[in-house]
C-alpha cells in the first residue's frame, strides 16, 4: 500500500543569460543575479493506492504525473508532504523502500550490448536475490510476458513493445508489492499494450499476488478498461478522485473523456478566476 | 559483497563488448611503444649511415688537386657530382650533399686570397641534410691543415694559435646509458593509460545517464559506495590491462629496432617490467577513478568526452615541466602525479635502481586521490539523477 499525503515540488530554473543586452552581459559575469524561473511542478498530490487494486494516475501533459510518481520512487526529495510505502517512509537517495517496489520509470534504458536475460539478472543481484532465484524469477517473467524468444538477444535493436516488456521484467524480477508504472504504454501497438494490460491484471489478482499498482497516463481507454481508482491530476494538484463510475457521476456526464476534461479543466478555469479575482 | 561483485562484473561486460572501448585500449597500448621505437630508431640508422658513408659527391674537384689529395688520404672516396646535381637532389635522387668547387680555387689559395667553398643540399631532403655535417667536418680539418702549413712556413709557432683548449668532459654515471630517444617513451605510456580506459569511464557514466538506464538503476536498493567502488574497478581493471598490455608490448617492440646503437641503449628486461608495473598500476587505478568523477555530472557522452579530453591534454605538459627545472629536480616532484611517475620510467630506463621512498609516496599520492574521487563519486552518484 502506498500513502501520497500532500505532496509539492517546485523546480527553479536559472535561465541561460543570452547577449542581447548589457544586463545579459553583466549576468554572464555573475555581477547581477541570473533570472529565476520558478515552476511549482507538484502542489498538493493526495491519494492511497490499495493493494489488489490498480491506481490509475490520469492527468494532462505536464501536470505533474511524472514529478510525482518520481518523489514516490525515491528518485526526488518533495518540498512538503511525504509518501509512505508499506509503512515506511520513502526518503530520496536512501534505498530503504526499494526492495518493496518496483519501478518501469519514463526512462527506461536497456544496457544494449547485454542480452535480455543479462539486463534483468543484473537487476536481480543488485536486488540482493541469488543467482538461482534470479534465474527463476526470468523463467517465470518470461512466461508471462511472453518474451521467452527475447532473452538471448542483445537489447540492441529491439522494437518498443520489446523494451518495454524488458524493462518491465527488469522492474519486477525481485516480485515487489508495490509497482509503479510511468506511462507504461507509451509508443505501443494495440497488441503489446492489450499484452499490458492483461498482465496487470493478472498481477492484480490473488493468483499474481494481489499487488499495489499505481499507473499513471494521459490516455481515457487505459484508464477506463483497467484502473479500479482514478486520481486525476491538474495543474499539479489531484482535482478528483473515484471509480470511473463515480468521476462520470461527479461530473455529470454520459463519456469518461468528457468527464475528465470537465473535472481537469472546469478546474483549472475557477482556479484562474480566483486569481484574477 | 556480492553487489558489488554483480556491479563489476556486468561494467566489465559491457566495458568488453563496446568496440569503441576495445578499439581505444588495444590501439592506445599496443601501437604507442612500437612505432615510436621504430620511427626513431630508423632516423638514428639514417643519421649513423650518413657519417659511415665516407663518400664525398664534388662538382669541380679537378680545380682543387690538393683538396682531392686531403679527402682521399682522410679515407674517403670521391665521386664526381651529376650535371643536374640540383634537380637530383630535390627529388631525392642524390641522397648526400654536393660540395661545389669554384675554377679560380687552387690560385686563389697559392695567392692567399680568400675563397668561398659552397655545399649544396635541399632542406626537404633529408638524407642530404644528415651528411652536411661530416662533410663540413672534413672541410674544417682541410682549412686547418692549410693554416697550419702556411703558419709554420712562416716561422710561427701553431702553439701560439691555440693557447687556451677547451675540452669537454662528461661526468656521467657509469650505468646511465645515453638516452634520447627512451625519454619519449614514458609520455607514450602515461598517454595510452589516460586514453586507454576513458571510454569505459565516460559510458559507465554520462553513456548510463544518456541511455537512460541510470535512472531505472537507482531503483535498487545499493548504496552511492557500492556503485562507485563498482563502477571504479571496472574502468580500473580496464585501464591497468592497457598498463599491462603497453609494458609487454615493449619486448616485441625491440625487434623492430633497427639501429645498433638504439637497441643497446634500450634494453628493456624484466625487472624493468616489473618496476613499470609496480610505478604504473597505481596510477591508471587513481586516473578511472578521477575520469569517472570528472564524467559523472555530464548530461551527455559527448560533454564528458570533452572534459576527458581536456585532462589528457594535460598530460604532456606535465611531463615537460621538468624542462622548467633545469639542473637538479626539485623534491616535490615527487608528489606530482604523473611527473613522479615519468621520472620513475625515466629513471628505471636509464638503469638507475629506483628511491623506494618515492615509490612510496606515489603509491600514497595516488590512493589520497582515487578515495577523494571515489568520495565525490559515491556522494554525488544517486544525486545525479534526482534533478
Amino acid at each position: 500500500m502506498i500513502i501520497v499525503n500532500d505532496l509539492h515540488k517546485k523546480f527553479v530554473r536559472h535561465d541561460k543569460p543570452g547577449m542581447k543586452n548589457l544586463g545579459d552581459l553583466r549576468r554572464l559575469l555573475g555581477l547581477q543575479k541570473t533570472a529565476e524561473q520558478v515552476v511549482q511542478a507538484v502542489n498538493g498530490v493526495s491519494f492511497t493506492a490499495n493493494d489488489g487494486q490498480i491506481t490509475g494516475l490520469l492527468g494532462a501533459n505536464g501536470a505533474g504525473k511524472t514529478t510525482t510518481l518520481r518523489m514516490v520512487a525515491a528518485l526526488l526529495q518533495p518540498d512538503t508532504g511525504n509518501v509512505i510505502v508499506d509503512g515506511v517512509e520513502v526518503r530520496a537517495g536512501v534505498s530503504s523502500t526499494q526492495s518493496y517496489m518496483g519501478v518501469l520509470s519514463d526512462a527506461r534504458g536497456l544496457y544494449p550490448r547485454l542480452t535480455a536475460r543479462e539486463n534483468i539478472n543484473y537487476y536481480g543481484l543488485l536486488h540482493g536475490l541469488t543467482q538461482e532465484m534470479t534465474a527463476h524469477r526470468i523463467e517465470q517473467l518470461a512466461d508471462r510476458l511472453e518474451m521467452r524468444h527475447l532473452l538471448d538477444r542483445r537489447t540492441d535493436g529491439f522494437s518498443q513493445g520489446e523494451r518495454m516488456k524488458t524493462a518491465l521484467a527488469r522492474a519486477l524480477v525481485h516480485d515487489p508489492r508495490n509497482i509503479i508504472l510511468d506511462e507504461p504504454t507509451n509508443g505501443l501497438d494495440v497488441v503489446a499494450t492489450r499484452a499490458l494490460r492483461e498482465f496487470l491484471r493478472w498481477l492484480r489478482s490473488p493468483e499474481g499476488g494481489a499487488k499495489c499498482i499505481i499507473f499513471s497516463t494521459h490516455i481515457m481507454q487505459e484508464v477506463e478498461r483497467l484502473c479500479d481508482d482514478v486520481v486525476i491530476v491538474a495543474q499539479g494538484r489531484n482535482v478528483a478522485r473515484g471509480t470511473v463510475q463515480e468521476l462520470m457521476q461527479q461530473a455529470n456526464q454520459t463519456n469518461f473523456e468528457d468527464a475528465f476534461v470537465s473535472l481537469a479543466f472546469s478546474e483549472q478555469q475557477t482556479q484562474s478566476l480566483e486569481d484574477r479575482s | 559483497m556480492n553487489v558489488l561483485f554483480a556491479i563489476i562484473r556486468k561494467e566489465l561486460k559491457d566495458a568488453l563488448r563496446d568496440r569503441r572501448t576495445l578499439m581505444t585500449a588495444l590501439l592506445s597500448s599496443l601501437l604507442g611503444a612500437p612505432l615510436i621505437l621504430l620511427v626513431f630508431s630508423t632516423v638514428l640508422s639514417q643519421v649513423e649511415s650518413q657519417e659511415d658513408k665516407r663518400v664525398v659527391l664534388a662538382a669541380g674537384m679537378q680545380y682543387a688537386p690538393r683538396l682531392e689529395n686531403f679527402i682521399l688520404r682522410q679515407g674517403y672516396q670521391i665521386k664526381a657530382a651529376p650535371a643536374d646535381y640540383e634537380a637530383k637532389s630535390r627529388n631525392k635522387e642524390i641522397d648526400q650533399p654536393v660540395l661545389i668547387i669554384p675554377s679560380d680555387f687552387e690560385s686563389k689559395i697559392i695567392s692567399g686570397e680568400k675563397v668561398n667553398l659552397e655545399i649544396a643540399y635541399d632542406t626537404s631532403n633529408r638524407n642530404a641534410e644528415f651528411g652536411v655535417r661530416p662533410l663540413r667536418r672534413l672541410l674544417d680539418g682541410y682549412t686547418q691543415e692549410l693554416t697550419i702549413l702556411n703558419l709554420t712556413m712562416r716561422g710561427i709557432s701553431t702553439e701560439l694559435l691555440q693557447l687556451v683548449e677547451v675540452k669537454e668532459h662528461y661526468l656521467q654515471k657509469a650505468e646511465e646509458h645515453k638516452t634520447s630517444v627512451t625519454e619519449m617513451l614514458p609520455m607514450m605510456v602515461l598517454m595510452a593509460i589516460v586514453v586507454g580506459g576513458m571510454y569505459a569511464a565516460i559510458d559507465t557514466t554520462a553513456g548510463e545517464r544518456e541511455r537512460g538506464s541510470l535512472e531505472p538503476l537507482m531503483m535498487n536498493p545499493v548504496s552511492g559506495w557500492q556503485l562507485a567502488v563498482g563502477k571504479w574497478s571496472a574502468v580500473a581493471l580496464v585501464g591497468m590491462g592497457v598498463v599491462v598490455l603497453t609494458i609487454a608490448s615493449f619486448f616485441p617492440s625491440q625487434w623492430l629496432i633497427r639501429n645498433d646503437t638504439l637497441r643497446a641503449e634500450f634494453q628493456f628486461g624484466f625487472r624493468d617490467a616489473l618496476w613499470f608495473l609496480i610505478v604504473l598500476l597505481p596510477l591508471a587505478a587513481s586516473v578511472a577513478a578521477m575520469q569517472i568523477a570528472v564524467a559523472l555530472d555530464c548530461k551527455s557522452y559527448k560533454e564528458a568526452q570533452v572534459r576527458n579530453q581536456i585532462i589528457s591534454m594535460f598530460i604532456p605538459f606535465v611531463s615537460l615541466i621538468p624542462i622548467m627545472f633545469p639542473g637538479r629536480e626539485p623534491a616535490w616532484f615527487q608528489w606530482i602525479p604523473v611527473l613522479a611517475q615519468n621520472q620513475m620510467m625515466n629513471q628505471v630506463l636509464k638503469g638507475e635502481a629506483l628511491n623506494s621512498v618515492a615509490v612510496v609516496i606515489a603509491l600514497v599520492v595516488c590512493a589520497a586521490m582515487t578515495y577523494g574521487s571515489l568520495a565525490y563519486i559515491a556522494q554525488k552518484m544517486r544525486k545525479v539523477v534526482m534533478s
